[in-house]
């Protein structure tokens, strides 16, 4: 075979109910945190067997240390005002699910270990919230204009330093956002970075005009598709004769099936479900496509 | 009570502990019982009495008879709910409700009341806290009425103006998943059309005057915005009673212009202080928040405004004088006191009672402080 198509799951992953009301009974005093941290650890174990006993190819640890998708790297870097835990809360998009609202005061200098702590590790892959969105999502009362393209320099670069090969940039702005731009692509044109995968806006589906943007380096380039909505239940298409062979027509190498958006959104059986059927489109299709 | 500035609650409140305890294990301690007379004492009502009731409650608790364990249950609802209004009167709202003793969370309640959804799980919504979300599985209708016994509980606990908040039917779509109607127009449409428009309808017959829909999802699709303007006025349009949406955590100016093809709506309940600054003062440096009520007075000139003048989401208290800066921005933005109704920015839930006690204080005693600084 020339190619294989392959399956990557990104993202925070959902917490199990158990984990969810443990959370809450701690922060009310009605649990102890050393008991929810260690549910957590557990959960986040098992989610990595999970991903890899289903077959996924690409995967990252579940980031279920992150409270939300910057407070990691906020916490882990100067110039940003303090008491993230108290700032502002602030509506994820189209959801029931919000963040704490940073602001940046100053320049922005990341601390490579206090980012490891706080989210728990990392491990070859590593998603982020692109630069554009991270830049947008914050408040500013110190503006200079490269300063959150830097603050991502420097964590790929701290990320490539301790073994992360792969970085995803995902987007959640989409079309009523700000208009994509190509920081993605200045922070990949450090050699010693890590590859830089851009993953197009949440819409799922095969069509080749969808397909994820190729970033990188030149030794490695991916083009991730989401093909698995991560943000509802209804069960996602497998790909059409027609959608495989308008994908044979494009370059197929470097092609890659991945969810959508986190798969936070969605109750932890649900998202597992969701992964096992990524697998299945995923092994179909590369069945498939040979017999065109 | 003055007739400008009236203060309002947005919602919910904590359950207390005796009550979770009671209602979730079936278990009243003496520890429950000094807490609740504590509160008795402090929101003026007779800790004699109180005391009395809940060994009474914790006796019938432990007698394991099913009668008994009913009657128990009843009585500590009942008590929650009274509680709750007495705190909020106690620290000086004008405008109450109860503390949405009775409901598990403004999506859930609403879910499980109404036919055609299924569980999914839970979801995170944020830090720690999380909420059940259901799918859509077939045609919405309602299953109960969702607020009846609430209201006719309540006209017995309190003589101040009562306003019902009422989940909202864009927001129960947007928070759903939707296995169903394939057309988020259809779902939005049903929802207002069958199942928030009767029970509207029944609130008004049973002698409420003023209800509160809850729509924080309204902004979250810029190009849905004006579907929740439609969903609006499909649950009221021709009704006669007082009407206001509440939206918090949003980008407001994603309201505009929509919002001035709502029907029906006396009152825009917005939060504000989440994103105001702490210093004090009047101008527009120092009260960032307050700045979208321009567009708000020009494009529903008609519209009074709840106004939210304290942080729901940490246990930091403002002060009454910024509060009453707040509240004085507002008035100058707006024009009229008689349009500007101070609140916390959203419901109390996730603090403590006593957080929510104090947060509740300042915004009264910061709104009679502007009362004073307008001489009204």
């Amino acid at each position: 075979m020339a190619f294989e198509i392959q399956s990557a799951v990104h993202g925070i992953a959902p917490r199990s109910s158990e984990l969810h009301l443990l959370g809450t009974a701690a922060e009310k005093g009605r649990a102890s945190f050393e008991d929810f941290e260690a549910l957590r650890d557990q959960e986040a174990t098992e989610w990595l067997a999970f991903q890899e006993a289903s077959g996924v190819d690409i995967y990252e640890n579940g980031k279920l240390h992150w409270q939300d998708r910057l407070r990691p790297i906020v916490e882990s870097t100067t110039g940003f005002a303090d008491g993230i835990d108290q700032a502002p809360v602030t509506r994820w998009f189209a959801t029931n699910t919000f963040y704490r609202q940073p602001t940046i005061v100053g320049d922005l200098i990341f601390d490579p270990e206090a980012f490891l702590s706080a989210s728990g590790g990392v491990g070859k892959t590593v998603s982020l919230l692109s630069p554009g969105d991270f830049a947008d999502l914050c408040q500013v009362e110190y503006d200079r204009p490269d300063n959150v393209l830097n603050l991502y320099r420097q964590i790929v670069r701290e990320l490539g330093a301790v073994g992360v090969e792969r970085v995803i940039f995902s987007r959640y702005s989409g079309e009523y956002g700000p208009p994509a731009f190509l920081d993605e692509a200045l922070i990949a044109r450090d050699k010693d970075a890590p590859a830089i995968v851009q993953l197009p806006t949440k819409l799922a589906g095969y069509t080749s005009n969808r397909a994820g943007h190729r970033v990188g380096n030149a030794q490695w380039l991916e083009r991730w598709l989401p093909v698995i909505a991560g943000d509802t239940t209804a069960t996602d298409a497998a790909p059409s004769d027609q959608d495989l062979r308008e994908l044979a027509a494009t370059d197929l190498s470097g092609l890659v099936f991945t969810n959508t958006v986190d798969f936070e959104f969605l109750p932890l059986r649900h998202a597992k479900a969701k992964i096992e059927h990524l697998v299945e489109i995923t092994k179909s299709a590369n069945e498939r496509i040979q017999q065109l | 009570m003055s007739e400008l500035l009236l203060t309002q609650e947005v919602g919910s409140l904590a359950k207390p502990d005796w009550r979770i305890s009671a209602v979730r294990d079936g278990v009243l301690t003496d520890a429950h019982i000094a807490d609740a007379v504590a509160w008795a004492e402090r929101l003026g009502i007779d800790p004699d009495w109180t005391d009395t009731s809940f060994h009474r409650y914790q006796e019938w608790l432990r007698c394991g008879d099913p009668t008994c364990n009913d009657g128990a249950i009843t009585g500590i609802k009942d008590d929650a709910a009274r509680f709750a209004v007495a705190l909020q009167e106690t620290a000086g709202i004008d405008i109450v409700y109860d503390g949405e003793q009775d409901r598990s969370e403004m999506y859930e309640y609403a879910v499980a009341r109404t036919n055609g959804f299924d569980w999914r799980g839970r979801v995170r919504a944020f830090d720690n806290k999380s909420y059940r979300k259901a799918a859509v599985v077939s045609d919405v209708s309602p299953k109960e009425p969702w607020h009846e016994w609430e209201v006719a509980r309540l006209q017995d606990n309190t003589t101040h103006p009562i306003k019902v908040p009422i989940t909202g039917a864009y927001t129960l779509a947007a928070w759903s998943y939707d296995e169903h109607y394939g057309d988020r127009r259809q779902f939005v449409g049903a929802l207002a059309r069958d199942v928030i428009r009767p029970n509207i309808e029944q609130l008004l017959e049973a002698g409420v005057e003023w209800i509160q829909i809850d729509e924080p999802a309204a902004t979250t699709v810029p190009e849905e915005v004006g579907l929740f303007v439609e969903s609006f006025n499909e649950a009221t349009r021709d009704l006669i009673g007082k009407f206001s949406v509440h939206i918090c955590f949003s980008d407001y100016s994603r309201l505009f212009p929509y919002v001035s093809e709502l029907e029906n709506c006396d009152q825009f309940s917005l939060e504000f202080a989440n994103r105001d600054g702490r210093e004090l003062g009047t101008d527009k440096a120092q009260r960032p928040a307050y700045k979208i009520l321009g567009q708000l007075a020009e494009y529903c000139p008609d519209a009074s405004v709840g106004l939210g003048v304290t942080s729901v989401h940490d246990d930091i208290l403002e002060t009454p004088q910024l509060v009453r800066d707040r509240v004085l921005r507002a008035v100058d933005i707006i024009g009229d006191p008689a349009k500007v109704f101070p609140s916390p920015d959203c419901g109390l839930r996730t603090r403590s009672w006593d957080v929510a006690f104090d947060k509740l204080r300042v915004t009264s005693e910061g709104t009679a402080l502007a009362r004073q600084a307008l001489g009204v």
